[in-house]
């Protein structure tokens, strides 16, 4: 690519990227949360993708968007923080030749426990998609579901 | 989707008004008005689990994946439409029976030419009857075309398997 070639693709995809409003999430925490995920739209003709949104939760239960975790076929490995409570968007985007783009998404607030280890397995398929989210005790490896937790279950502190 | 809803809508209009201009206002008329409609299926199975347990997949799972309100913006050369529909569930469970209503209102962009219930038209009735300890009859009340994600969603919730909830955009 010579650097004409460079400068007009930096160009085009500068505004793409800085309008989209999604940012990779980074986190210096150890990785305290697997996800892997599986998606099939059903059709040659659609495709979903799947990602999570993270935000940080506030005392007062205000949010702050922190950044968003593509998902795909690898299991993705994220750090997010201990002792106090997150909120996880999972978007599904499904789109097509010949039908719109949709998108559904599953939200739930967590609050991990120092020490311990989550595994989120995500699924989009025949129009149905799932979240389980399971804590595992580092003790036993004992693991516990995780019920859905809507952001009305945040207190403010 | 847009589609999709205008053709709910009319086909809800043709399925359950008649000659009268009447929508079902209760459940209790959907049940009694949609075996004889067009398009109208009542659909029976049975789950080895207690019409109570049922109940509470319904109960934990209704809210989490049908209390939604969607949006659906189309545009063409000479319109923009935007049409907002919001889901409405209700559980009952009481000492004959657990109920799964599902209700749409129309928000925004749909004409409701007849009377609206208070949480929108009724789009499927689920009852769980018990047969005996551990098991129920399931009875469904709804359309016999489309939905097909949701149908699948509420017979696993009966079933009691952990199987999510429908994308209803799609």
């Amino acid at each position: 690519m010579n650097r004409l070639s460079f400068t007009l693709l930096a160009v085009l995809l500068g505004p793409i990227t800085a309008c989209s409003g999604l940012k990779t999430y980074h986190s210096e925490l150890d990785n305290n949360l697997q996800i892997t995920s599986e998606t099939d739209s059903g059709s040659v003709f659609s495709s979903v993708r799947a990602a999570v949104d993270i935000h940080t939760v506030n005392p007062d239960c205000s949010t702050e968007y922190a950044g968003t975790v593509q998902l795909d076929e690898q299991s993705k490995d994220i750090g997010i923080p201990a002792g106090r409570s997150s909120y996880l968007v999972f978007v599904f985007e499904k789109s097509g030749i010949f039908s719109a783009e949709t998108s559904t998404s599953y939200n739930t607030l967590i609050r991990p426990r120092h020490g311990y280890r989550y595994i989120a397995k995500v699924s989009y398929q025949e129009n149905i998609y799932n979240v389980i989210i399971n804590e595992v005790d580092p003790g036993n490896s004992k693991r516990r579901e995780l019920e859905n937790r809507g952001m009305y279950a945040c207190r403010p502190v | 989707m847009k589609i999709r809803i205008l053709i709910f809508t009319a086909m809800s209009s043709i399925l359950l008004h008649g000659c009268a201009g009447h929508m079902p206002q209760t459940a209790d008329e959907f049940r009694t008005e949609l075996p004889g409609a067009f398009l109208g299926k009542v659909e029976k199975f049975e789950v080895d689990r207690s019409y109570t347990d049922v109940g509470k997949s319904f109960q934990k799972m209704a809210p989490q994946c049908l209390d939604v309100r969607i949006k659906t913006t189309s545009q063409t050369n000479t319109s923009y439409q935007v049409i907002v529909t919001k889901w409405n569930p209700t559980v009952k469970i009481n000492d004959q029976k657990a109920e799964l209503h599902i209700q749409q209102l129309h928000e925004q962009g749909v004409l409701n030419v007849y009377e609206v219930p208070q949480n929108g038209y009724y789009m499927m009735v689920v009852d769980a009857i018990p047969l005996g300890k551990n098991s129920s009859q399931i009875v469904m009340y709804r359309s016999s075309v489309g939905n097909k994600a949701l149908i699948k969603a509420i017979k696993g919730w009966a079933a009691g398997e952990n199987i999510g909830c429908p994308d209803l955009t799609a």
